[in-house]
């Protein structure tokens, strides 16, 4: 009996050791993260986890800053040589974390790969990596398949990250614990489920972080993450909840930072089916709902209401002076006139989990106009399953156009041949929308690309395709010996620029 | 002995085909695209249409499934759809993890509630009893993502006396294992108490007084001995319980144990790692079930004797 006694504290003694994480202060920046990534190759997913992860450890040859602009990175800069094709200067003095020299063969390889990725045909589909030319160690002529005006804004997407051939073909299944990028972090270990560890990479060509050590802490539970940052547990939060912003904003010793994302949430139908194809029952529907309410009270009064389809931080986005705005009586006009002064009743398919409260005001703010609203919760496979196969009415649906072009919010969202699987679960149709959709992706000129897009917007709203309602928000907490922490619309954050004081 | 022990295991082995074929059928029949939930809502029909074919979710139902067993039976589990990580060897990196928070939750939660039950049979009506019985109603009905939630910000953020999250170390354990075994206490609690007033009645307790025995030494070695059956019996279901891991605890402390490995996996349709979840966790209740049945012999002689007596005909017994 003795002797299991021994043998049990001993197993204890060796998982606890194993798992004990040693930290110290000042040399190492801890961050809660609310998702772990799905892989370590920057084109082994498209989910926000793995993004958050790779932009600290790979770079691409251009990126988004802060505000969405686009700004070079291991490129110096662009031409654009013909339609279809784009010189690239790359940057000399680039190493990977193994030690390989950064060159144009290492493009080329990346867009080969990217080619074979199921995560990346959406993005970077419109590149034709065989056509590709490297024309010295440090010029590379990009190739696309057809002329496209946002290229440039795909290739900042975290997906078209640059990785290297070496390290891919050695490390092979185990590439995951030895991803090799240009970037200013290292992967140290990942201990899944739990952590992620980073060092600073001495060969980066950039400014180097102020720290040594970063570490990212998988905390689930957003009220967790935030009191980890009370506590001093940890140095900065990802994503905390409104209604823990809300409280920290008293705190003293807590900086909360918040940031408009590229997300936009709404509520729409499916308008090929009866009675949403009725362009009148869904102007009587947008009149019917105070979006305006509906926002304030599912954000706690944090959020901002979307003005357009998309966010506002994305190009070609126009806010569109609402021609179906709040209006109960002239809702109740307009359902008389589409043949329904009595209403109908229907169902709302939403994912439980983020749209609950707003389907539940909506439904109510619809009964005023005799609409008697089902609401069916499903849980995210079931309520994608469902819009993407038109079996829903109304449905509360939300999409982040993560190149922060309007082509990737708006054709994928309402361009007819992407009814359904596309993108387009509300299976709008119009000719003259795809017309002008197709016209704006090839442009080149970008102040005429704008100038399409906002038609599109317009049009959009005048037929009320979408009840448009709350601007996507990320809010980060850090404490107050934090400095130099920006929030990012594509919600991953530059760890590099922080340093303590 | 130990030919018993190797039959119940490899009686578990039909039991575990069994469980394979009837998660892998719920699954495969169910609604919704794997490839689909894993590329999120912005995914095009071309990027679906690749990464099912990568994954072999074209393949009719008896390909798949024949797939499965097929490496099932050579020790591979498959890989995570979602994250290529090898599913066994991300159980067996989690499980030891698990297997510390139950381990600790239910000894904690069995000594608090053992010596609590014991004096509320001694002392059946007695203030002492009111009050642990009302606290094991409390116990049972409070959220444990709640109770943890509200430790965490008296102990952690009011007090700082210990670590609002992590797994990292005694002093990460305290407050998840307190969290996790209240729950567990109540219904220990409640069962020692009842099967304790049962045998404190007993004659040869009145007799163990009569000669003089001394009070402790009548309760625990006359009446808690004969009374454990029941006990052990409810610790080891527990116990079975939570070796699957407790995915509030886990979700509310950040422990990267079993349970929200597996709870996720359900949500992103996760087919491998789903499967790979429910058969461990059959085995390891298989396997809990035949230690609470060695245990009992360990406590009641009774029991133990009928192996030595006559070993074929009392396994074949037990066996059912």
């Amino acid at each position: 009996m003795k002797r299991k006694l021994v043998c049990l504290f001993v197993v204890l003694a060796v998982v606890l050791s194993s798992s004990a994480l040693v930290l110290a202060k000042h040399d190492t920046l801890i961050v809660a993260v609310d998702r772990e990534p799905s892989s370590m190759n920057p084109h082994g997913s498209n989910d926000a986890g793995t993004s958050f992860v790779t932009n600290l450890i790979y770079e691409g040859l251009v990126t988004f800053d802060s505000d969405m602009n686009l700004v070079p990175e291991l490129a110096t800069s662009w031409e654009q040589i013909d339609d279809t094709t784009i010189r690239f200067f790359l940057r000399d003095n680039v190493y990977f974390h193994n030690g390989e020299h950064f060159t144009a063969k290492d493009v080329k390889y990346t867009f080969e790969q990217t080619a074979k990725s199921a995560f990346t045909a959406s993005t970077l589909g419109m590149i034709d990596a065989e056509a590709t030319t490297v024309i010295d160690d440090y010029t590379i002529d990009l190739v696309l398949k057809y002329p496209f005006g946002p290229a440039i804004n795909h290739l900042a997407h975290s997906t078209a990250a640059i990785v290297n051939q070496k390290a891919i073909e050695e490390g092979g299944e185990n590439y995951d614990d030895n991803p090799v990028g240009t970037g200013p972090f290292m992967l140290k270990r990942w201990n899944s489920g739990d952590s992620i560890e980073l060092a600073t990479f001495d060969g980066y060509w950039g400014a180097k972080p102020a720290y040594k050590t970063l570490v990212l802490r998988y905390i689930p539970e957003a009220t967790t993450r935030a009191i980890e940052v009370e506590t001093g547990g940890v140095d900065i939060a990802r994503a905390i909840s409104a209604n823990d912003a809300l409280n920290l904003a008293d705190n003293p010793n807590v900086n909360v930072i918040s940031s408009n994302i590229l997300n936009t949430t709404y509520l729409s139908y499916n308008c090929s089916k009866p009675p949403f194809d009725n362009v009148k029952v869904r102007q009587a529907i947008s009149s019917a709902i105070n979006a305006d309410a509906v926002v304030r009270n599912v954000t706690f009064g944090l959020g901002e209401r979307a003005h357009s389809v998309m966010a506002p931080s994305i190009f070609g986005y126009t806010a569109i002076e609402e021609p179906y705005g709040y209006n109960v009586e002239r809702a109740k006009q307009l359902m008389a006139e589409a043949g329904y002064a009595d209403g109908f009743k229907t169902t709302l398919v939403v994912n439980a989990v983020n749209a609950s409260t707003s389907a539940e005001i909506i439904q109510n703010m619809l009964a005023q106009i005799g609409i008697e609203v089902e609401i069916l919760a499903y849980d995210f496979n079931n309520w994608l399953d469902t819009i993407v196969n038109g079996r829903q009415d109304m449905y509360i649906g939300g999409w982040t156009t993560v190149t922060g072009d309007a082509d990737y919010a708006l054709r994928n969202s309402f361009h007819t041949d992407n009814k359904g699987t596309g993108g387009n679960r509300s299976y709008y149709s119009n000719p003259e929308v795809d017309a002008l959709l197709e016209q704006a992706a090839v442009e080149m000129n970008q102040e005429i690309r704008a100038e399409l897009y906002k038609k599109v917007q317009e049009i959009l709203a005048e037929e009320a395709v979408y009840v448009n309602l709350q601007i996507g928000q990320v809010h980060l907490a850090a404490g107050k010996h934090v400095k130099g922490l920006k929030a990012h619309p594509n919600q991953n954050i530059d760890l590099w620029t922080v340093y303590f004081e | 002995m130990f030919r018993y022990v190797l039959r119940r295991i490899l009686m578990m082995i039909p039991v575990l085909l069994g469980v394979v074929f009837v998660i892998f059928s719920i699954l495969y029949f169910s609604p919704g695209d794997p490839a689909r939930t894993i590329l999120g809502v912005t995914a095009t029909e071309q990027e679906v249409e690749m990464l099912s074919e990568e994954l072999g979710l074209n393949d009719p139902y008896g390909v798949q499934l024949f797939r499965y067993l097929q490496n099932l039976l050579r020790g591979d589990m498959g890989r995570s759809y979602k994250n290529n990580k090898s599913v066994s060897a991300e159980i067996m990196q989690r499980f030891p993890t698990t297997l510390l928070l139950a381990t600790l939750s239910i000894l904690f939660a069995a000594i608090v509630a053992i010596i609590a039950g014991i004096i509320s049979a001694i002392r059946q009506y007695s203030i002492f009893d009111n009050v642990v019985t009302g606290f094991s109603l409390l116990g049972i009905s409070i959220p444990n993502f709640w109770l943890g939630l509200m430790l965490i910000i008296l102990v952690s953020l009011q007090w700082r006396l210990l670590p609002a999250s992590g797994f990292y170390g005694p002093k990460y354990w305290i407050l998840p294992l307190i969290t996790n075994g209240v729950g567990y206490m109540a219904g220990i609690m409640r069962i020692t108490r009842s099967s304790m007033l049962e045998v404190i009645r007993q004659d040869y307790i009145r007799t163990a007084r009569a000669k003089g025995q001394r009070e402790i030494i009548v309760i625990l070695k006359h009446a808690l001995r004969n009374a454990i059956i029941p006990i052990i019996t409810l610790i080891g279901l527990q116990f079975g319980r939570a070796l699957g891991g407790a995915v509030l605890i886990e979700t509310v402390f950040a422990i990267p144990g079993l349970g929200k490995y597996l709870v996720d996996s359900i949500s992103a349709k996760d087919i491998p790692v789903i499967q790979g979840g429910v058969l461990f966790l059959a085995f390891l209740f298989g396997v809990v079930n035949l230690g609470v049945d060695i245990l009992y012999g360990f406590f009641d002689p009774r029991i133990s004797s009928q192996y030595k007596r006559n070993k074929g005909k009392a396994v074949r017994a037990h066996a059912k």
